[in-house]
């Protein structure tokens, strides 16, 4: 069997990766998603957090609001969401509602 | 051994398997109390394999998933608690049923779950930045070598495996050409994984680059395996889809 060995140079490489980064002047769209994960504001049980059996996160938080379980919010809707009770969302865990 | 974990052996041994008698130890109680351990854990198994293979319980129809789905959990019962794993023999149990010889795609369908939720437990981690391939001199190029995304996978099949298995977690329509081959790359850049069909020539590129090989040495094996592989156009797919985390610039491995 004959094969053909192509042989890539460094500027062939060098010119393939600038036309791919090139058209990707912004952060790449996929890596950002739109979503980030919001603390203390799911509703009791609405948690989220589901991938395939025996993830016994989704679904557990016991009280609203809970202040260490967090939701899939869009981006940048988290900490300006109204709560019940002045309550504020926040892209870190949070120590209030905590179940005892 | 103490007398709890025999005990405890004794009790496991019967639990999937409705051919070894009650265990002496609980003799004393009516074996329907026995029935409602063995009920449990065999219904829990199979509701873990619902959960982790959602297209192929469509595919297949809840009645009889349930069934090839009781079988499996007796033939290969977990040997970790993390049921999220659960599953990896059955695409090979899926293959082995003469009764959907008819389906011959189910089996990759089935990889490409467990595949899916491999990547969505994979370990969070940073994705390669554009930036950081066009910083690089052409010089550096011949010695470039890409480290692996830990959600980052791949899957080839005879079968159209990606438009079934979107079809099919979803409420979708039936596929109309299943036997097509499709070549399928998952990546988690971060909270989604995002299972995406790319060229034959990305996929052999791709795994050459994954297995620790040159940029140049991938290229080749991309143009082996499609004469019209498209090198720029495969490198900006695994840099938007975060395939990759990081690189180095090492003469040999």
């Amino acid at each position: 069997m004959i094969t053909t060995r192509r042989v890539f140079s460094a500027a062939i490489l060098a010119s393939a990766v600038t036309a791919a980064v090139s058209s990707l002047s912004v952060a790449p769209a996929a890596a950002d998603d739109g979503k980030e994960k919001c603390y203390g504001v799911a509703m009791a049980g609405k948690n989220d957090c589901a991938a395939g059996a025996g993830t016994t996160c989704a679904g557990t938080s016991k009280v609203d609001f809970q202040g260490n379980s967090w939701k899939y919010v869009d981006k940048g809707t988290c900490t300006s969401m109204m709560l019940d009770g002045d309550r504020k969302g926040s892209l870190e865990p949070l120590t209030r509602d905590i179940p005892a | 051994m103490p007398v709890e974990r025999s005990v405890e052996a004794a009790f496991a041994a019967g639990l999937l398997d409705p051919s070894v008698s009650v265990p002496v130890q609980v003799k004393g109680q009516t074996p329907r109390r026995y029935a409602v351990y063995r009920n449990n854990v065999t219904v829990g198994l199979v509701r873990a394999l619902e959960a982790n293979f959602p297209a192929i319980r469509r595919l297949l129809g809840e009645a009889y998933f349930a069934g090839l789905a009781r079988q499996f959990v007796q033939d290969y019962p977990p040997r970790s608690p993390l049921l999220f794993h659960y599953g990896a023999n059955f695409p090979a149990h899926l293959a082995a049923q003469d009764d959907l010889a008819a389906y011959p795609y189910l089996a990759d369908v089935a990889r490409l779950e467990q595949l899916w939720r491999q990547a969505y437990h994979a370990a969070d981690a940073p994705t390669l930045a554009p930036e950081e391939l066009a910083g690089l001199d052409e010089a550096a190029m011949a010695d470039l070598r890409l480290t692996p995304h830990p959600a980052f996978a791949l899957l080839a099949s005879p079968y159209a495996v990606h438009a079934i298995f979107t079809a099919n977690r979803a409420a979708g329509a039936a596929v109309a050409d299943p036997a097509r081959p499709e070549w399928v790359m998952l990546t988690r850049p971060r909270f989604d994984v995002i299972v995406k069909p790319i060229p034959k020539g990305a996929h052999g590129f791709f795994s050459a680059l994954a297995s620790g090989v040159t940029l140049a040495e991938a290229a080749e094996q991309g143009f082996a395996c499609d004469d019209s592989f498209d090198l720029a156009a495969a490198i900006r797919l695994m840099v938007e889809a975060g395939a990759f985390q990081s690189l180095s610039l090492r003469a040999t491995p």
